[in-house]
């Protein structure tokens, strides 16, 4: 294998790379990148056996096609360090040589016939979206989804397609994030099973270096996803199990709505929160005409009361939640303002931003809050 | 490693091809037996069959009914890219879960533990994490975990939820040596498969093809010492267990002269080094448990030569293992095969007082002494003839 390439293209995608490839692993072979040149294209790729990443490098003149595996994060130093534009990468036998302006590194190789196939894409995606509204639709679920929970099937994001609408939802058994979008269908693309994606697969892709307008090509089989945008190809094992029934947990009868001003409540909610400790995890909030005001206490901690202004309609009532779960969904939802719908208090509360995101959340028993 | 190359299994190998051949893999197995009989060897041939794209026919011999005789096994195919991922354990969905892995976990505090045992941690990294998510390459996951019987009875209990039901294609084979050291809820939602001992002449032909230089008397000598297990066979012979035992029945060959404070501090200094030994091939094993493991080898092999005093006595010299020291045994057989049974029930008793944890000098003092009485003490059974 013998080519150039431009140091800052590569450079990029091997910092991708190394966030896939294990840094600790009982199979040493997962720590290396497989570094593939063919045609007028670099292709590099890295596995931990949950999540693959490909990605293509175009700025490149290849000499000689060739395949090999090095270690991902030496690699990666390398080409980060050395000052050049263009670098010239060869190979011979058991070496990678890697040469620029006055520096010349040799790393040994391995054969990369044991490095685990990395999953492509096979034909066209089922349907494409753009990052930056599937980015958003991951902000607005990842947070709420279980982390190592025995129930597996939560242990990820659930991908829903029906018509043109894709829906995200995520849960942890306290609370539902629920995050659709308009995608294009690509003919020929056949059904789209749904899947429940890893959680490590979406940071991943929320990480790539792409362009927030790039299009994302999505396909899903029965035992993986395959995501393309850009040059890479992000593949990912699916979470077994069957995803619970969220569509029976989203309330409609809540008829007293709050209307209020996000960052007024991610304050009020930071600055209450301030009394919680780990016997009372709950928050009370008050509504009342034109006023919501939240009141927090912790044994020998504390008591804390903070009111806001906030547009209500309905009766007076008191409702308990747990603090973290209300801040979690404001973090995200980027928009001046939201509406916070109940019913009473031993029922879930339900949050939304028009109609492409909604966020259940259980409330918690007052006696302790 | 083919499903076809384990053999002698007979119990084991016919449970696993009627799951095979019926389609129905139970989603966990419990293969328990002595160490070094070939329980890996199997799970690792089912992980071959379970995630090879097309198994075949493979023909064995029947080793039950006769070796002559050849009988159909399904086996990988050992060609395709997942039998060859499998034997280079690096397939995707072959996990392998060992107490050392604690070496990899992201936790730095978990790394600088002494692997003791497999703990909660390392199980929940390595295993319940990754038993959820569907086979890279589309067909099963396979879970294989050694010394079963060292886990942690927290990760015994973690592990609870996902042995009873594991999700969607996961397969997982503990695998163990004493039953009795996995806690009542695990092995009840396993499938428990016996391994038996080996055959003396096969472990006879595993020494002799892995080992071609060491001697024919050796090999015949590691063969029936190993208790029918090659694995063990293999790892006494990197033990130099031969030279160890020489001077070991030296000494009790004169026990009946000797003063037997000498003997047992020699006896001590051979299970320190020994000791030394064990450690250095897995270094996450206390000082405590080497030297106890090391002691224990000892008296298996103290027990050996009585066993031949026992043989010569009753005069079937086949039997001996010590082939060597004919003229010595004769001589210690002058005590009579009472005595030298009940000198290997000594010996018993002090592998238990080992096992409970008893202070090892203590043990091998007593057990002296009691020797050293018994060789000079003539059997009142030989003489009552007289």
């Amino acid at each position: 294998m013998k080519l150039r390439f431009n140091r800052l293209e590569m450079a990029e995608a091997l910092r991708a790379i190394t966030a896939v490839a294990a840094q600790r692993t009982p199979k040493p072979v997962l720590r290396c990148a497989r570094v593939e040149a063919k045609g007028d294209v670099l292709l590099l790729s890295a596995t931990d056996l949950e999540v693959a990443l490909r990605c293509a490098i175009t700025q490149v003149e290849v000499d000689t096609p060739g395949d090999t595996l090095v270690l991902a994060e030496t690699l990666s130093r390398i080409v980060s360090e050395c000052p050049d534009e263009i670098l010239v990468l060869d190979t011979d036998g058991t070496q990678m040589h890697v040469r620029g302006q006055g520096s010349h590194f040799r790393i040994p190789t391995t054969d990369p016939a044991d490095f685990p196939p990395v999953g492509g894409m096979e034909g066209a995606p089922q349907f494409t979206v753009a990052m930056d509204i599937l980015r958003r639709q991951i902000e607005w679920t990842v947070f709420a989804s279980a982390r190592e929970s025995t129930r597996y099937a939560i242990n990820g994001v659930l991908w829903e397609l029906t018509g043109d609408k894709l829906t995200l939802a995520a849960t942890d058994g306290r609370r539902l994030s629920v995050a659709s979008s308009r995608v294009t269908r690509e003919e020929k693309g056949g059904d789209v099973p749904p899947a429940i994606v890893p959680t490590k697969a979406l940071s991943l892709l929320m990480r790539l270096p792409v362009a927030a307008d790039s299009p994302v090509g999505v396909k899903v089989s029965a035992n993986q996803v395959v995501l393309s945008v850009g040059g890479s190809l992000v593949s990912s094992s699916l979470v077994e199990g069957h995803f619970p029934k969220y569509q029976d947990v989203v309330p409609t009868d809540c008829n007293r709505i709050l209307e209020i001003a996000t960052a007024d409540y991610l304050g009020a909610l930071k600055r209450a929160s301030l009394m919680v400790n780990e016997e009372s995890k709950g928050v009370r909030l008050s509504l009342s005409e034109g006023n919501l005001t939240l009141s927090t206490r912790a044994p020998e901690q504390g008591e804390a009361t903070v009111s806001v202004p906030a547009r209500y309609r309905g009766e007076p009532m008191d409702i308990g939640f747990n603090p973290m779960f209300l801040m979690d969904a404001l973090r995200v939802v980027h928009t001046d303002e939201v509406s916070f719908a109940v019913k009473d208090a031993n029922r879930p509360g339900i949050m939304r931003v028009g109609d492409d995101f909604t966020y259940v959340i259980m409330p918690v028993s007052l006696a302790s809050a | 490693m083919s499903l076809g190359d384990v053999r002698h299994q007979e119990h084991a190998q016919q449970a696993i091809q009627h799951a095979l051949r019926s389609g129905r893999v139970p989603h966990a197995y419990l293969f328990h037996g002595p160490d070094g009989v070939g329980k890996e060897m199997l799970a690792l041939g089912l992980a071959e069959v379970l995630l090879c794209g097309a198994p075949r026919e493979v023909r064995v011999p029947d080793d039950k009914h006769s070796p002559a005789a050849a009988k159909p096994v399904l086996a990988g195919c050992g060609a395709c890219e997942d039998c060859r991922l499998v034997a280079a354990r690096t397939h995707p969905d072959l996990h392998l879960i060992y107490r050392q892995l604690n070496r990899e976990h992201p936790d730095s505090q978990v790394r600088q533990r002494k692997a003791l045992d497999l703990g909660i941690d390392v199980l929940r990294h390595f295993m319940i994490a990754s038993v959820g998510l569907t086979p890279q390459r589309g067909r099963r996951k396979v879970f294989i975990v050694r010394e079963a019987d060292r886990t942690s009875d927290g990760a015994q209990n973690a592990l609870l939820k996902t042995l009873e039901e594991p999700p969607g294609a996961a397969v997982i084979v503990l695998l163990a040596t004493a039953l009795d050291d996995l806690l009542p809820t695990t092995v009840s939602r396993c499938q428990a498969v016996r391994f038996d001992a080996l055959p003396e002449r096969f472990v006879h032909a595993r020494l002799s093809a892995a080992l071609p230089h060491l001697p024919p008397d050796q090999v015949k000598w590691y063969a029936r010492v190993a208790d029918g297990s090659a694995g063990t066979a293999l790892r006494d012979v990197g033990d130099d267990l031969y030279g160890l035992n020489g001077r070991l029945i030296e000494d009790l060959a004169r026990l009946d002269r000797l003063r037997p404070n000498q003997v047992d501090a020699r006896w001590m200094e051979a299970a320190k080094g020994l000791a030394g030994r064990f450690q250095e091939r897995d270094p996450d094993v206390s000082d405590s448990e080497a030297t106890r493991s090391s002691l224990m080898t000892i008296l298996r092999l103290a027990s050996r030569w009585y066993a031949d005093v026992l043989h010569t006595a009753a005069g079937d010299a086949d039997a001996v293992v010590n082939v060597g020291c004919g003229g010595e045994l004769r001589r210690a057989a002058a005590v009579g095969a009472r005595t030298a049974a009940d000198a290997i029930a000594r010996i018993v008793t002090a592998e238990r007082q080992l096992h409970l944890n008893a202070n090892p000098q203590l043990c091998v003092e007593t057990l002296l002494n009691d020797l050293a009485r018994m060789a000079c003490r003539p059997d009142t059974t030989a003489a009552a003839p007289r």
